[in-house]
């Protein structure tokens, strides 16, 4: 715990910070853009198909929905390049009744901080090493990337490749997801909400937002994608059918 | 134990699903555990005691009461241009359609509590655009210029070169000159309800009309050739074109012709005296002539015949209404002393006009009228102050 306040200093550090940043930015704005169109919230035309991570991503072309995009995710950019964000979430909500319908989580985790914080070798916290948290409960190691092993070896820095083809995988299964979510039949808006430490500096854009939990919710636990300083855990909460 | 918010949602514990399909189970922890137990819920749950959860402020955008075809048979929404560019108005916003690059590019979307967009019309160089009464550059995605003034919404709308023919809901049609500063160059009032179908003729010669009222009307663009009169305010004449040869006066109250004469041609424009029960008439082929004539007895006054050589295209009378000019292809613009005051002193003759035409011509690039002198007369000072135009003006001696 003693190192739990410990931040990349040196400047190869913020070289990966910025850019592990640039990662997670890109991966949420694809990701969010993907939902809003997989879950209707927009209609089709309102996007355009293009290339990405190997996939064909559907992008909003409206300037409206983009600029609102764009501001969100500034923020967002902010808060990783200052370590200050830890969730990110987007809250679909019907539109009439402002109930939350579907709740897609994702959690930011600093694999350096967590590494001081859950491994037992705490002594290896300034080498590059990826220890994996063992908190979340239910976890599946098989989904997660090759690279996390034993946190005690300073492992090799996983590269550009190895990381989009875990956002490749988390991408398909979100679109998969669509499967077995229930359908959203009302007309829905949506939120994104941020959960941040305390000390964060909030901009005046962003108020403080109860946390839109979904009632009588199922959750499903997708898939994660680490660069070399995060880690990113997904997880959707959706409505069970009323009737059960 | 603290609050996290709310609790007893997940009865029975958390239920993971793995991968989608393998499920876990955590059981609650021994709740004796106060803070044990809130924070194994509240990590479980995704919440942390020493978080912030913050919500961007600016909700999100809602396209769904937007851009739609506002459902209006009255309205004009669609126009296709010669340049293959479809403009469409949803709502209060003006699409540009490139069908051949096959690209949609948004032109404008009003702002504020402002009616939906009503029309979109090509202009015939497809390079610029009206919606309602604004004149837009598609290219360069530009207003050129608002041109406002009817009371109430402008339904339809007609090009014809640099003229753009409006259409509104109170029943009149202006014609707007984009070129010029005050836009307005005529006012067509012959509908009585919502003008719903405009065009101009090919050749630009005549201006089709339809209206709620049931009217069709055609136009002749030569005559727009409209006044209203000064002591009779519902009265409105109209003068007809090349086939029509007529001049009309209508009752704009109720919407019926009072009174018709034939004027054996072209009526190009009207002006009434304001000081005289008489109007003026002017014409073209093949007199070119200025006529006045008293009105309701519609006799013909005074007739000057070749007036211009040209038909007169265009007239104007002066502030104090005795004098009125006009102009024509001749290159002429002349003065005429048609409704000249009486003297207080009661010198002046009560008989049958006598003419007098005094010329004065400017230096002109030719097109001096030949003839002024042939009237002769006494000496009116028309001209001098408009450079390279022959002035030439008229006293009508009472």
């Amino acid at each position: 715990m003693m190192q739990q306040q410990q931040r990349p200093t040196n400047s190869r550090n913020q070289i990966t910070l910025r850019g592990s940043t640039k990662i997670i930015v890109e991966f949420f704005e694809y990701c969010i853009n993907s939902l809003l169109f997989q879950r209707g919230l927009y209609a089709p035309e309102y996007f355009k198909m293009t290339k990405k991570y190997g996939l064909n991503m559907l992008v909003t072309n409206d300037p409206e929905v983009k600029s609102h995009m764009r501001e969100i995710l500034k923020q967002v950019e902010a808060w990783l390049m200052a370590c200050k964000v830890e969730k990110l979430i987007l809250a679909i909500k019907s539109k009439e009744t402002m109930t939350v319908l579907e709740r897609w989580q994702f959690d930011i985790h600093n694999t350096k901080d967590q590494s001081s914080t859950f491994s037992t070798s705490t002594k290896t916290t300034n080498t590059d090493s990826f220890s994996r948290p063992l908190a979340g409960a239910g976890q599946d190691t098989s989904t997660t990337a090759p690279s996390l092993s034993s946190p005690s070896k300073p492992k090799p820095e996983k590269t550009e490749k190895e990381i989009q083809t875990e956002i490749q995988a988390i991408l398909r299964q979100i679109t998969a997801s669509v499967s077995f979510l229930p359908m959203l039949d009302e007309k829905c808006t949506w939120t994104i909400l941020c959960q941040t430490e305390k000390d964060a500096e909030v901009p005046a854009t962003w108020s403080d937002a109860d946390p839109h939990l979904v009632h009588n919710a199922e959750q499903v636990k997708l898939r994660s994608f680490s660069t070399n300083l995060h880690k990113i855990d997904a997880l959707v909460a959706y409505r069970l059918n009323d009737d059960l | 134990m603290r609050s996290i918010g709310r609790t007893g949602l997940y009865p029975g514990g958390l239920i993971w699903r793995d991968h989608l399909h393998r499920l876990t189970t955590i059981s609650p922890v021994d709740p004796l555990d106060g803070s044990a137990y809130s924070q194994e819920v509240a990590r479980a749950c995704g919440l942390d005691l020493n978080s912030r959860i913050l919500c961007f402020n600016a909700e999100a955008p809602s396209l769904d009461n937007r851009e739609s075809l506002v459902d209006d048979y009255y309205l004009n929404l669609l126009s296709w241009s010669c340049m293959n560019q479809l403009a469409i108005g949803l709502d209060k916003s003006v699409f540009v359609w490139n069908a051949d690059r096959e690209h949609v590019e948004s032109l404008v979307t009003l702002k504020g509590n402002l009616d939906s967009v009503t029309l979109v019309s090509w202009a015939d160089d497809g390079a610029s655009l009206a919606s309602d009464v604004q004149v837009w550059d598609v290219e360069t995605r530009t207003k050129l210029r608002t041109m406002s003034g009817h009371a109430a919404r402008v339904g339809v709308l007609a090009w014809d070169k640099q003229i753009v023919s409006s259409g509104c809901r109170d029943g009149s049609i202006w014609n707007h000159d984009v070129r010029v500063h005050n836009h307005k160059v005529a006012e067509l009032s012959n509908h009585t309800n919502e003008v719903c179908g405009l065009t101009w003729r090919s050749d630009g010669m005549q201006l089709a009309s339809g209206a709620n009222d049931n009217i069709v009307n055609i136009w002749d663009a030569r005559s727009t050739a409209l006044a209203w009169c000064p002591w009779q305010l519902n009265l409105l004449a109209s003068g007809g074109g090349t086939y029509d040869k007529q001049i009309h006066f209508w009752n704009s109250t109720s919407g019926a012709r009072v009174n018709t004469l034939n004027a054996g041609s072209q009526v190009t424009s009207i002006i009434w005296a304001k000081e005289y029960k008489e109007f003026m008439s002017s014409h073209g082929y093949p007199n070119n002539n200025l006529s006045v004539y008293s009105y309701p007895s519609m006799s013909k006054v005074v007739d000057i015949p070749a007036a211009h050589d040209s038909r007169v295209l265009h007239s104007a009378v002066s502030p104090d209404g005795q004098t009125v000019a006009t102009v024509a292809n001749d290159e002429n613009l002349k003065f005429w002393k048609l409704f000249e005051k009486q003297p207080k002193d009661g010198k002046g003759s009560s008989k049958r006009a006598k003419l007098s035409l005094s010329g004065s011509a400017g230096s002109g690039s030719g097109g001096l009228l030949e003839d002024d002198g042939d009237c002769g007369g006494d000496g009116g000072t028309g001209g001098g102050f408009l450079h390279g135009k022959s002035i030439s003006s008229l006293t009508r001696i009472r």
